[in-house]
């Protein structure tokens, strides 16, 4: 812990704000500027300023698996790579500060009067860095070199002079060249943006003062994260979660996570985890970090200003060659799914704490495709990558969300039009879907349909999904939300299930992929749901007749609850039960 | 002839009338009927004829802003509305693109939609992304979807198709069955409320316009029929969101115009008297109670933007850039383990400040601004209410003082000093992040509480000029009566720097703008009142948000290439970098029609008379910097042309007092507008 230095409350307040509204503008800077849909339109990507020793001191509502995952490479960074002004480092290298391959992180060091007073950083991911699949998630590769090309922390900018030799280098290994590296000029604006405003903030305090108050913006949030997680009951509460499978055995993986409370202090220990596996769902170090500081951050309060500080009281512990640390060169392009089990095991465990304040599970997967092939009348190739969520578990106070990413994500659905401008594919449902949401007293939110149709020429399909084995639990007598669904309806007709991950599946015109996202898990016993909301579901179709007849135990007559009927169905299921 | 210019709050509808010979300018305000607002339209025309002799048929143009659209929305009121969506797409608009207000939030909820799933419909049609109809919509299915629409018994009807944008027929037929069935339904259809591409938003627009659709559609017809009775000659025009006006037929079919008419006024009023004294760039600050609405005006004009949010909805119109924040007079002051936050929560008017005595205890920043002496206690609100000064320094004391290790001064301008940094953080948003650099405008003030930081704000942003402008209780009014008539239209075709020419723009700008000839003619226009602007929206091939630029003005072989390079530099200096090398695009072709409407001349102030003074007396204020000091107070209406006044000290008004700081030096213009210098920056320590 740093030596807590006294900074006034009015300047912890400005400077906090200042910086949060920066890096929002760095990460609105990288969208207005990109190249690929990922980017532009689903906004997967985030941003961040650092101290010179590589403290996270600001960050905006964007990926929490990405902040996480800056905030651990950029002290790598700032402790490795001796800085000169207007350099500019790249990095992606999994096993060197990256989270996988498609995300490239973009460093810059501001500098003020040859003092290194921050770095500036974005992280976006890239719709294709090589690799053996298009798209660069393959959910089979066996080691890093089938995943992608792979960038060591280098210097793309000398003291503000680009190094061509790299980008020629990373365009000889992609797929989309012409969008990869106009996506890389996007962060290199954002990093820009950031350093602008940082070097304004040190204009306005002065180097020394600026640096003593933003060392307090830091003390502040750590004092309140403690102060939330001091309010919890001391102990060890543990939780286990499961993969489906690797990608290539099929069998679960089983995460496992036990965790201590102590006045405010949090050790996370993995023993139990499964040891690391062959397929690509292995977590690089970066990508643990960040699942682990959301898992906590998660039972505080969202207000706190999210920094260097909300990690201070955490404590990470990992059996090594395990699925959360494994040894180069395992895989670990899949990393995401298995980092939103980690958080929601995490909520699980600590469920165990917190009483009837508790949590279903969410939809616990980011559930990402991509295909590729050639445009009609043309030999240009596309590569669409995309992204998807599903339902989150209902809570205490209320519903889980409906149709949302996952505890780790938070980006935008690209917008059916922007699919069909863009690339040869066409979306023909993109609905939520009935009965999805685990039934409680708070239901669990819905999942949803994302069916797209191939409509032209052949390419491959590899899709990286989850839960569809074991879908999301219900907590306090709520039921588990619907697990996912993948198939593959040809245009001859004929139906594929699909087990959650694939890879390079051979796909023709005409094919349609068809996608069934998961609910999250329900919140108490769904015969204690107000009949009044059974029916507004009921009408709203986001149950069915049956489940609120069966389930909830409703008898709806003439779109009127009936209420002895009622009252006598849920007697006779409660004795059932 | 008179103008009468009529703004229709939600406490309060504001009249401005003002004789167009004379100059002369009368205000006043009476409360408003929200069930009714035409109700209170009656109540201050009669008084204008009672009280101040201006007999309806004198009134030559009657211009009218409205906030009930805006209310419907944010209190979730509308109208119980259907939607139908391409099959397949019906949840789209509560999907809300998958998208999370914040992180790390539990509980978190989406806002509502708009139209609960129950009335959504889907139509067994599909246009694709080129135009072409991929599944063609039968007779028959569009007759089976207007009989569920119909059987419904809907107020009003949202249709919104896939790439309507490039092809309307689908949602046209879909329409015409809707009105063969019932024919006085209210149908809005996507590709005529906002024919853009991302189907989300423009679903959301669109459901939007017809929500509130029947509301005003009662209160236009209300409207009409009564200036027809009272004998008024004029034809009512209403302000849109996009600052200029627009006739009642447009205003029928386009309600979702309205969302923003309110703070559109606010802002054209602002620009406009701004311009008239000389500052072309500002940055307008209007603040009451609760909230802050900023706006930034360059060149004499309000920027637009079409990416706006009207509570936690978007809205895909043309409207004035406003930004709203949670700071008003009313933000509370709290010490949270051992930090101060001011808002956004707010006391509201119920209890309201400490200092209001109506049973508020904790301290908020009007609490602070009377502690520190800045406000009258006895002339709040034209002295209509008198003020617990000692309620609100206790409050102070007790909740930010003794936590904090301060005494009541230095508590207050610590509030002050926060609520302050919220600001300057909101007025970022619409400048440094949009790519304008803040130093090169002039801070303009407005609402209750927004001059008594305008000086701060100013210093911390480096801005050197304020401008406290005229009438700043019925600003909005007033500029309704600057406005003028305003149509934009636009024009999507793809080219590149490649395939782009003059010859291919000028046939796009000049067959918009015969659109426009014709619709402004319509509005009684002259030609040569009308006015055209052309900008085109530019981007690098690949990107998917564009940059407007206007066109240069420069010969046709060289258009192309000057386009490029406006944008290239556009590029350059708000985003850091720029790829000159690269193909350009042109995207969207726009062009505005002002029909440039005669401006009445305010009248000018008389001199002030020799021995005359405005000077009334000294309070004890406390500055930062300087601590406590003997403040020599003002009184507003009487500063005649030329005064000038040395900061430290307070200038007071019915309804706004403004704080001059040290160093900072105030003169009054010929209308009686002030504009204040600010000398520099004080250093962040001595400002403690």
């Amino acid at each position: 812990m740093t030596t807590k230095t006294k900074v006034d409350p009015v300047s912890i307040e400005v400077v906090g704000n200042y910086l949060v509204s920066a890096v929002r503008e760095m990460n609105s800077t990288l969208r207005r500027t990109a190249y690929s849909t990922i980017l532009r339109e689903s906004m997967d990507s985030s941003t961040a300023l650092f101290d010179p020793q590589g403290q996270m001191i600001g960050q905006a509502d964007h990926v929490p698996s990405h902040q996480g995952s800056l905030a651990k490479a950029a002290r790598m960074v700032a402790e490795d790579i001796p800085l000169d002004p207007e350099d500019i480092v790249i990095l992606n290298h999994p096993y060197e500060g990256g989270t996988h391959h498609p995300d490239i992180m973009i460093f810059k060091p501001v500098f003020h009067d040859g003092h290194l007073v921050a770095i500036s950083a974005a992280l976006g991911h890239h719709i294709d860095v090589g690799g053996r699949s298009p798209g660069s998630i393959s959910s089979d590769a066996r080691d890093v070199f089938e995943e992608g090309l792979m960038i060591p922390p280098m210097k793309l900018y000398r003291k503000g002079v680009v190094v061509p030799e790299i980008l020629r280098m990373i365009e000889a290994n992609i797929r989309v060249p012409e969008k990869t590296l106009g996506d890389i000029r996007a962060e290199i604006s954002a990093v820009t943006i950031g350093e602008r405003r940082y070097l304004e903030l040190v204009e306005r305090y002065g180097r020394e003062e600026l640096a003593e108050i933003v060392a307090g913006v830091l003390d502040y949030s750590e004092d309140l994260m403690r102060e939330d997680l001091a309010k919890l009951p001391n102990g060890s509460y543990s939780a286990e979660g499961f993969l489906d499978s690797d990608g290539i055995d099929d069998r679960p993986v089983r995460i496992f996570v036990t965790v201590t409370l102590k006045d405010g202090d949090v050790v996370v220990d993995f023993e139990g985890t499964d040891p690391q596996v062959k397929g690509p769902f292995n977590c690089s170090d970066s990508s643990v970090y960040s699942a682990v500081y959301a898992g906590i951050r998660y039972m505080t309060n969202p207000i706190i200003r999210q920094n260097e500080g909300c990690f201070r009281p955490i404590e990470i512990v990992r059996p090594e060659g395990t699925v959360v640390k494994p040894r180069k060169p395992a895989p670990i392009s899949g990393r995401f799914t298995t980092l939103e089990r980690i958080a929601d095991t995490i909520v699980l465990a600590l469920n165990q704490a917190r009483g009837d304040d508790q949590v279903g599970s969410s939809l616990a997967c980011v559930c990402s495709f991509a295909a590729n092939g050639t445009y009609p009348n043309s030999e240009r190739r596309f590569v669409c990558f995309e992204i998807f969520g599903g339902g989150w578990g209902g809570t205490m106070r209320g519903d889980g969300l409906d149709a949302s990413f996952g505890l780790m994500a938070n980006s935008y659905d690209t917008p059916i039009e922007a699919v069909e401008l863009e690339y040869p594919l066409r979306v023909e449902s993109y609905n939520m879907i009935t009965d999805s949401g685990g039934p409680g007293s708070n239901r669990g939110g819905l999942g949803f349909y994302r069916h797209t149709r191939y409509l032209h020429g052949e390419g491959y399909y590899t899709n990286r999904s989850e839960t569809s084995k074991f879908p999301p639990k219900g907590v306090l007598g709520g039921k588990p939300g619907a697990p996912s669904k993948q198939r593959l309806v040809r245009a001859t007709g004929k139906t594929d299930e699909l087990p959650s991950k694939i890879t390079n599946l051979s796909i023709y015109g005409g094919d349609l992929i068809w996608m069934a996202q998961p609910g999250g898990g329900g919140y108490g016993n769904p015969l204690d749901r107000e009949p009044a909301r059974v029916l507004d579901d009921l009408l709203d179709e986001k149950i069915s007749p049956e489940a609120a007849r069966d389930i909830y135990g409703v008898v709806v007559e003439g779109g009127a609850v009936d209420a002895a009927a009622t009252e006598a169905r849920r007697a006779e299921l409660r004795t059932a039960a | 002839m008179y103008y009468l210019g009529v703004d229709t709050g939600g406490t309060f509808t504001d009249f401005v009338a003002l004789n167009a010979e004379s100059g002369e300018i009368t205000t006043f305000k009476v409360p408003s009927v929200p069930e009714d607002p035409a109700r209170a339209v009656l109540v201050g025309v009669e008084r204008l004829r009672d009280r101040h002799g201006v007999e309806p048929s004198e009134i030559g143009r009657f211009i009218f802003g409205t906030t009930v659209a805006t209310n419907s929305v944010l209190e979730l009121k509308g109208a119980k509305t259907a939607l139908v969506a391409t099959k397949g797409t019906r949840d789209v608009i509560e999907i809300q693109r998958l998208w999370r207000s914040h992180l790390f939030d539990l509980y978190i909820q989406k806002p509502p939609p708009l139209v609960p799933r129950r009335w959504r419909f889907e139509a067994d049609e599909r246009i694709g992304s080129q135009g072409e109809v991929v599944t063609p919509l039968t007779d028959e299915e569009a007759e089976r979807v207007a009989r569920l629409v119909v059987d419904g018994d809907f107020e009003a009807v949202a249709i919104c198709g896939l790439f309507s944008f490039l092809n309307s027929s689908h949602e046209e037929t879909l329409r015409d069955a809707i009105l063969a069935a019932k024919p006085d339904a209210l149908v809005s259809i996507s590709s005529a409320v906002s024919p853009e591409f991302r189907e989300f938003e423009r679903a959301t627009t669109t459901v939007m316009n017809a929500y509130v659709m029947p509301r005003i559609d009662r209160l236009a017809n209300r409207l009409e029929t009564l200036l027809g009775e009272i004998g008024c000659a004029s034809q009512l025009r209403i302000i849109q969101s996009n600052g200029g006006l627009m006739n009642v037929a447009t205003t029928r079919s386009h309600p979702v115009r309205t969302l923003l008419s309110g703070p559109a006024g606010g802002v054209v009023g602002a620009v406009g008297v701004a311009k008239a004294a000389g500052f072309d760039d500002i940055i307008a600050m209007d603040m009451g109670g609760t909230s802050l609405d900023i706006c930034l005006a360059r060149g004499g004009e309000v920027t637009l933007s079409t990416e706006g949010q009207v509570g936690a909805y978007p809205v895909q119109v043309p409207q004035v850039n406003v930004h709203t924040i949670g700071a008003g007079g009313g933000s509370l002051a709290r010490v949270i383990r051992g930090a101060l936050k001011v808002g956004p929560e707010s006391a509201g008017a119920i209890p309201g400040p400490v200092c209001y005595g109506k049973g508020g205890t904790e301290p908020t920043s009007t609490d602070a601004a009377v502690t520190l002496g800045y406000i009258d206690p006895g002339y709040f609100v034209g002295g209509e209410m008198s003020l617990d000064v000692a309620g609100a320094k206790r409050a102070v004391e007790t909740h930010v003082g003794e936590p904090l290790g301060m005494d009541a001064a230095e508590a207050a301008l610590a509030i002050v000093r926060v609520q302050v940094a919220n600001m300057v953080t909101g007025i970022r948003s619409v400048s440094v992040e949009k790519g304008w650099d803040p130093r090169e405008f002039a801070l303009l003030p407005f609402g209750g509480a927004g001059s008594l930081y305008a000086g701060l704000i100013a210093e911390d942003l480096g801005i050197t000029d304020i401008f406290v402008p005229i009438q700043p209780g019925v600003l909005s009014a007033l500029g309704m009566l600057l406005t003028d008539i305003k149509y934009t239209d636009v024009v999507t075709r793809l080219m590149d720097t490649d395939t782009a020419s003059a010859e291919a723009f000028e046939e796009i700008y000049a067959g918009l703008e015969a659109k426009l000839q014709v619709e402004l003619s319509g509005e009684g226009m002259d030609a040569g009142a009308i006015r055209f602007d052309r900008t085109c929206d530019m981007r690098y091939r690949g990107q998917a948000y564009e940059i407007n630029v206007p066109l240069p003005d420069t010969s046709p072989e060289k258009l192309v290439d000057a386009m490029a390079d406006a944008f290239h530099a556009m590029h350059r200096s708000m985003y850091g970098q720029a790829a000159e090398g690269d193909p350009v695009e042109f995207v969207n072709y726009r062009v505005t029609g002002v029909g440039v409407i005669k401006k009445p001349d305010l009248k000018p102030l008389g001199d002030m008379a020799a021995g005359e003074s405005a000077e009334k007396g000294t309070r004890q204020a406390y500055f930062p910097g300087i601590g406590w000091a003997e403040t020599p107070r003002y009184e507003r209406s009487a500063l005649r042309p030329g005064a000038k006044i040395e900061g430290p000290a307070l200038v007071e008004e019915a309804g706004a007092t403004v704080v001059l700081f040290p160093g900072h030096a105030l003169t009054v213009d010929g209308f009686g507008n002030m504009a204040i210098k600010v000398q520099g920056r004080r250093s962040e320590r001595s400002a403690q």
